[in-house]
């Protein structure tokens, strides 16, 4: 028949699980990575690096709980510097692990059960590093509950009208949902863990965070019911949480955040720097592993197009933003501009446009979708473009005041360094030791994707 | 039900039926265009941009549907085609709104146009050169991109080969680029301009959003319409209904999540060159304002949640009925208090003209319809889907 011809000549994509591969291997494969096998020399040097910056995070932190925020750059009109501008960051990234987890699961795109354990794990610790910037730059950090509504003695609330206060219940609301989830979609495979373990002290860890997780079909029943509501919670989560941070700024008549493109523009952003992050933790674990049967090229190329695509849209947001500032007229909206480009702060800006559209742009080819050494450039190439991107908006805001005479220049100090460096320390080791413990892919989803599982239903 | 025709004879009531309408609509509209040319001019603005949705809206569906090829596309992919073949139709109505100019644009008068040191950018943007040869750049751009991926499309369906689905691909991945840039400054030309010292970035996104709303709720009447019919009859399924319905209620949070931001950042920020845009929407206004909020966000968004309603089509069809209206009336919110600010005020003219230019794209897009197939063959990406559900027909027949 031609027809079958033909359609042979349309590229059929690869299987989504490469090698020969049956529901005992994938078992086994991922279980005895954590539970039997030796760790990787590789991940122990990593350690090293990863945990002396956690020393350094808890050294700055101690010397700035000693001294004050005095020890940071900020400076007024700067008040919002380096803490501001990290948290924008890792908040962003966290994206990518919710938009895998809830929206690809409702949106049946199978591809994410290899990634998806991992990308949640990220989240949670991407979320604690931002979750500690507010607080640090807060000068009184031991009080930060005061943000909290709640009936006190001295009657004191919160500015509901705020967009502070409601990153309070974005954030918070953000990280319950994440850590809940990720923590159901554990407990099957810590049972299989549990079972699987030789030890008994390990057989009683596990056992413990398995909750008595039997296998049988009621639990599965309530399993994936629950699965499912906590995706369908996770889901406006992804859009809610960044569109409440671009209200930090937006809401404000500063020139450079009051613009009303923020809200979808910083969501995007969000995941754009969310799967760059993924996928910069992802190709070098893949590779010390031996994973690449489970995260093919294909899912490389996925995450790819996801962040080619996420990324165009951020550059939408960049040339409707300058557009707008032109055609609106308004004096603080256009010099804003022309001093972001070529004010003190321009390099940073032009460098901003190279690492966050331009190079990106090499996605367009295969060849860099697919290489993973190529595409683990280009996504920490964006991770450094996505930091500049805030670092931009907000420093180049502010130093640039209403008031000439209050104009300033913000230079980050070696503390704002340390405990930034320190967050990603903190970061990373949270990484390793989560690899390390637990099964870093979802066993009982990957075996899913298998040729002989039919469980794609419609 | 006749489940073995072809929907032929529907088509044609439907495009007898919709020319009729939008002939006699037309004729009525000569008259309110000499009795009251500026009134004449503002509806025809509001009715235009609602119909145009459908047709640019078709085309950025498209290119989307090329890119991430779901089930739902191949459905709707012969409508929206047919729908965005209809541009040149458009380009030839835009025709009135410059004869209209200086009827409706503030900017075309001395006093109207902004002044001040930095006004230069807004003065050549919003001149009368510029304006219209971006007109006619964006409807050059529309009309290749259609009719080339409809061509393609078409040459398929005579077995031509798998490699155009390729080329399909390659053309779209760059055309949603395009689209979204083109039609969000037509959305800044015609619509955002109409009050000219107001400026929103996330205005052209708005625009996109709504169109593509309109569009989906309008493929899914025509789906449920011909649904009965061959070749419909053979391959739909609930399954297409929920994921038409889902992307609905994506669409319909969307336009809220863009009204309400572009709101809250306004009304915080309270300064008089952009909140003057609120006031001018509000007042009497309000009677508007609030059957908006519900009816074109809660009451669709609490229908579609439910599973229920977006697999039994007839349901759903009602509910994208009632978005469309929705939709009108957003549209009417959008641009009719730029002439009228704070308070309300319909015309006659208000009504005829949406009825009359619906009539004529209705007719125009039905007669696009006919004389090729109603689904796209021989597309590798959707083929084993139609084979599968052919052989199941034959075993049970």
């Amino acid at each position: 028949m031609e027809t079958i011809e033909q359609t042979a000549v349309y590229e059929q994509p690869q299987p989504l699980i490469g090698g020969k591969h049956d529901y005992g291997t994938i078992t086994d494969k991922i279980s005895s990575d954590v539970l039997e096998k030796k760790t990787p020399k590789g991940l122990f040097m990593a350690f090293a690096v990863t945990f002396s910056l956690v020393m350094l995070l808890l050294l700055a932190v101690t010397y700035l709980f000693l001294k004050g925020v005095g020890i940071w750059g900020i400076r007024i009109p700067i008040a919002w510097g380096f803490a501001i501008v990290n948290f924008v960051w890792w908040i962003g990234i966290g994206h990518a692990g919710t938009l895998i987890s809830a929206i690809l699961l409702l949106l049946h795109q199978q591809w994410r059960n290899s990634i998806n354990r991992f990308a949640e794990a990220m989240t949670l610790f991407a979320v604690a590093c931002a979750g500690m910037f507010p607080i640090l730059h807060l000068g009184r950090p031991w009080v930060f509950y005061w943000i909290i509504p709640m009936p006190d003695t001295m009657r004191l609330w919160p500015n509901f009208r705020s967009p502070l206060v409601w990153d309070v219940f974005a954030v918070t609301t953000y990280a319950t949902i994440s850590l809940v989830f990720w923590f159901v979609g554990l407990i099957p495979d810590l049972a299989t863990m549990r079972d699987k373990a030789a030890q008994k002290w390990k057989k009683i860890i596990y056992g413990m965070l398995a909750m008595g997780w039997r296998n049988s079909a009621k639990h599965w029943h309530r399993y994936e019911s629950a699965y499912l509501l906590l995706a369908g919670l996770a889901t406006p989560l992804v859009v809610s949480v960044h569109s409440v941070v671009s209200f930090d700024f937006a809401v404000g008549i500063v020139p450079g955040w009051h613009t009303t493109i923020f809200p979808p523009y910083f969501v995007a952003g969000a995941i754009y720097s969310g799967f760059a992050m993924v996928l910069s933790l992802v190709i070098p674990v893949r590779k010390l592993y031996h994973l690449e049967d489970f995260v093919t090229s294909r899912h490389l190329d996925y995450m790819a197009k996801v962040m080619l695509a996420t990324g165009l849209i951020v550059a939408y947001g960049y040339a409707i933003e300058t557009f707008t500032a032109f055609y609106s007229g308004n004096r603080f909206e256009h010099d804003m501009m022309i001093n972001r480009m070529f004010g003190p702060y321009g390099p940073l800006y032009w460098m901003l446009i190279l690492f966050n559209i331009a190079l990106p742009q090499l996605l367009w080819l295969k060849k860099f979708r697919q290489t993973p050494w190529m595409l683990f450039v280009v996504s920490i190439i964006v991770n450094i473009g996505m930091w500049l991107e805030r670092f931009v908006i907000i420093v180049s805001s502010l130093a640039r005041d209403f008031v000439p005479s209050s104009w300033a220049i913000y230079i980050p100090t070696k503390w704002d360094w340390f405990t930034f460096f320190g967050t990603i320390g903190f970061f990373l080791t949270a990484m390793i030791l989560f690899i390390r413990v637990l099964p870093m892919i979802s066993i009982f989803e990957l075996r899913t994707l298998l040729p002989t599982s039919k469980s794609n239903h419609e | 039900m006749n489940h073995f025709e072809g929907p032929r004879p529907l088509l044609d009531r439907i495009q007898q039926s919709a020319l009729v309408v939008g002939g006699l609509g037309a004729c009525a509209l000569v008259v309110g265009a000499i009795f009251s040319a500026q009134q004449f001019f503002q509806s025809y603005l509001f009715a235009y941009m609602f119909v145009l949705s459908f047709a640019v809206g078709s085309l950025g569906i498209l290119v989307l549907h090329h890119m991430v090829s779901g089930r739902w596309g191949f459905a709707i992919q012969r409508l929206i085609e047919a729908a965005a073949r209809t541009i040149p139709l458009m380009a030839l109505l835009f025709i009135p709104i410059l004869a209209g100019l200086s009827d409706v644009y503030p900017w075309m008068n001395q006093n109207g146009m902004p002044q001040g040191p930095l006004m230069g950018f807004k003065q050549t943007y919003l001149s009368v050169p510029f304006f219209v040869s971006r007109a006619v750049l964006y409807f050059v751009i529309w009309t290749v991109m259609a009719f080339t991926l409809s061509r393609w499309s078409h040459m398929q369906d005579q077995n031509a080969g798998a490699a155009l689905t390729r080329k399909m691909r390659l053309l779209s991945a760059p055309g949603i680029i395009v689209y979204v840039l083109t039609m969000t400054f037509a959305g800044f030309d015609w619509v955002m301009s109409l009050e000219p010292q107001w400026y929103s970035s996330i205005f052209g996104a708005l625009i996109i959003v709504s169109q593509v709303l309109s569009t989906l709720a309008l493929c899914i009447i025509a789906l449920r319409l011909l649904a009965a019919y061959k070749p419909f009859s053979g391959f739909l399924k609930e399954t297409h209904f929920h994921h038409l319905g889902n992307l609905l209620l994506t669409f319909v949070v969307l336009w809220a999540y863009m009204q309400v931001s572009q709101l809250i950042i306004i009304w915080s920020g309270n300064l008089p060159e952009e909140n003057l845009w609120y006031l001018h929407r509000t007042g009497t206004w309000d009677y508007l304002v609030v059957p908006l909020v519900i009816g074109h966000f809660f009451i669709p968004f609490f229908l579609l949640l439910s599973r229920r309603t977006k697999r039994a089509m007839a349901r759903l069809a009602l509910v994208a009925v009632f978005i469309l209206a929705m939709r009108l009336a957003d549209m009417f919110w959008l641009i009719t208090p730029a002439f009228h600010p704070g308070e309300f005020h319909i015309h006659w003219l208000d009504v005829a003209v949406p009825i009359s230019l619906g009539g004529l794209w209705l007719a125009a897009f039905v007669r696009n319809l006919k004389g090729y197939s109603l689904v796209p063959l021989h597309d590798p990406r959707f083929e084993p889907a139609l084979e599968r559900v052919e052989n199941a027909v034959g075993a049970e027949g």
